[in-house]
């Protein structure tokens, strides 16, 4: 099935039921780099309660070489031997900045008040009583997805929690 | 949480609806009262924001404790049905969407593909 909202920029005026077609003949890869930490990047709640998303893309160079990569490895492995015309191309695209999925950091921990929100049990600095246990408190998001990491986070925070109120 | 009894919730040292550490998915803890209609009805050792991947399993370490905890989710209940399982109602459609437009840097509205649900987190995204 193609998705719409999904689809590369060359598909854009492709009738559905062409990538529906094209779809069934297709290999797909999902590629995943690191957004490396960037000051700008972050999200903010106006007075009216909307949440603002300042996204800029980072890490471009790991992106189109892992891309560039994979191309490379295609084209050698024969997907064409037995076509007279070359029937390999590739259609690809980013994730929109709609994908918010994996937004991580922000409220980041770590020892030193000057560059971390949270202290390494995910307490804020300087509050007593709160504690962050979503994927805030992350440095770097990695290339991988979070949410396991959240979670064991969280017991980790919450074993802290019990101990502290014991 | 009963939908009839939404309150505010003060927590010492700050109040933390609008406060800048504010968050989706902040934990408040020892924190002393919930206001409702301005009379305070109800005390809690935890409140945790939103049962996400974080708060929901913070939840469930916490709740064998005995201590008193409130778990508050902007969204309802996910519908158990067989869409749940089915890429095109969920990427196609986005039938699980909270219609709750962002914003872009440039000032720009657009829809978060994002879900306001119990358990949302750990029950459609990994």
């Amino acid at each position: 099935m193609a998705m719409k909202g999904e689809e590369p920029k060359l598909t854009k005026l492709a009738p559905h039921w062409s990538l529906d077609e094209v779809a069934h003949h297709a290999v797909d890869f999902w590629l995943t780099t690191e957004d490396v930490p960037r000051p700008g990047n972050r999200v903010t709640v106006d007075r009216d309660g909307r949440v603002h998303l300042a996204y800029a893309a980072t890490n471009d160079a790991a992106a189109t070489g892992l891309y560039h990569e994979l191309r490379k490895i295609l084209n050698h492995i024969g997907m064409a031997d037995h076509h007279i015309l070359d029937k390999n191309f590739y259609m690809s695209m980013d994730v929109p900045v709609a994908g918010v999925a994996h937004q991580a950091g922000t409220y980041r921990f770590g020892a030193d008040p000057a560059t971390s929100v949270l202290d390494v049990n995910c307490k804020a600095h300087e509050l007593d009583n709160l504690y962050v246990v979503d994927t805030s408190f992350f440095p770097r998001i990695g290339a991988v997805n979070p949410a396991l990491t959240a979670m064991a986070n969280a017991i980790r925070v919450g074993e802290h929690l019990l101990s502290r109120t014991a | 949480v009963d939908s009839n009894r939404y309150g505010t919730a003060e927590a010492t040292p700050t109040n933390f609806p609008g406060h800048p550490l504010s968050h989706p998915a902040g934990v408040m803890c020892r924190v002393t009262s919930i206001v409702i209609f301005g009379h305070v009805t109800e005390h809690f050792d935890v409140i945790i924001v939103g049962s996400g991947a974080g708060g929901g399993t913070l939840a469930h370490l916490l709740a064998p404790s005995g201590q008193r905890i409130l778990l508050l989710e902007r969204g309802n209940f996910l519908p158990r049905e067989t869409e749940n399982w089915n890429p095109g109602p969920v990427f196609v459609d986005g039938r699980y969407i909270s219609p709750d437009p962002w914003v872009d840097a440039d000032g720009k509205a657009f829809q978060a593909q994002a879900t306001s649900s119990c358990s949302a987190s750990q029950t459609r995204w990994r």
